[in-house]
């Protein structure tokens, strides 16, 4: 059976994104506020969360492409993607992601959705390359990465805190012929193809 | 009057020096999004307005005198 990043979950359910709007924004703050969701975070010194504001202000930036997701028969999203520190010039951005239900974790759903933003990215702004880090404990966003194709650049050491802990992150980046490759590979059985049907408890990435 | 104040907010609370008064402070790179949120809490809190956030318009953000414009249509407003 064929399957693509950006087709079907793994339970055959389609996966919609859309663009943020202000109505969205106090569920997106919400799971923000979280800790499960913005220990994994980082969008500057002293800063792990983004209040409504800050996503309003964001909203209104090119530097960043914020978009909800869900899954096809619900219309209310479950979790974010987005692409920040847009570099148009470049052809740069950094990929992000937050799984805001976690009733929704394991099946693939925000894997579909931040493919959907890439394909986006790379198709219609002309992205040469996205990059993303990770804590290294955060195996669930290190398979979701690892399943898109995001390539390992390197790891920066000792830079990341969750209670008290000093983590290293993992870096990454993804080109935007390795993503198609990715994108339409044949991925063999579909059973044999869903890594994220492990219950993931977070499944959040990197954020500037 | 106003712009002066919001000139000292910049300076003093927020450690920008706008060069001009029609300065793009975001184009320019000399304040993020997060610093605009901080901003905005001290306008909001030096000058006694409220902006809701379906009216947080970026571009009345992007200089000292849109900024001042901006809290002038809210004083005239109340």
């Amino acid at each position: 059976m064929s399957e693509t990043v950006d087709g079907e979950t793994a339970d055959g359910e389609t996966v919609w994104i859309a663009p943020v709007e202000t109505r969205d924004l106090p569920r997106v703050a919400e799971w923000l506020s979280r800790k499960a969701n913005y220990q994994w975070l980082h969008f500057g010194p002293g800063r792990q969360t983004l209040d409504e504001v800050s996503l309003k202000f964001m909203l209104q930036r090119d530097l960043h492409l914020l978009r909800t997701f869900g899954p096809g028969h619900l219309d209310e999203p479950v979790g974010l993607v987005a692409l920040s520190d847009l570099d148009r010039d470049f052809g740069t951005a950094a990929l992000w992601y937050v799984l805001g239900d976690k009733r929704f974790g394991g099946r693939g759903h925000t894997t579909r959705a931040a493919a959907r933003l890439l394909h986006g990215a790379f198709e219609e702004l002309e992205l040469e390359s996205v990059y993303a880090w990770t804590v290294e404990t955060n195996r669930p966003s290190r398979r979701l990465l690892a399943r898109l194709g995001f390539r390992r650049a390197g790891r920066r050491r000792r830079c990341h805190r969750i209670d008290g802990v000093v983590y290293d992150r993992l870096l990454y980046d993804l080109l935007a012929d390795e993503f198609e490759g990715v994108r339409t590979r044949e991925a063999g059985p579909r059973s044999a193809a869903a890594p994220e049907s492990v219950p993931s408890p977070v499944e959040t990435g990197s954020v500037r | 009057m106003i712009e002066r104040r919001v000139e000292e907010i910049f300076l003093t609370e927020l450690r920008v020096e706008v060069p001009d008064r029609d300065t793009d402070v975001i184009d320019t790179g000399l304040v993020d999004s997060l610093t605009l949120v901080q901003l905005l809490s001290i306008l909001e809190r030096e000058f006694e307005v409220r902006i809701d956030l379906e009216e947080l318009d970026l571009d009345d953000f992007r200089s000292v005198s849109s900024i001042a414009d901006l809290l002038e249509r809210r004083a005239d407003a109340a």
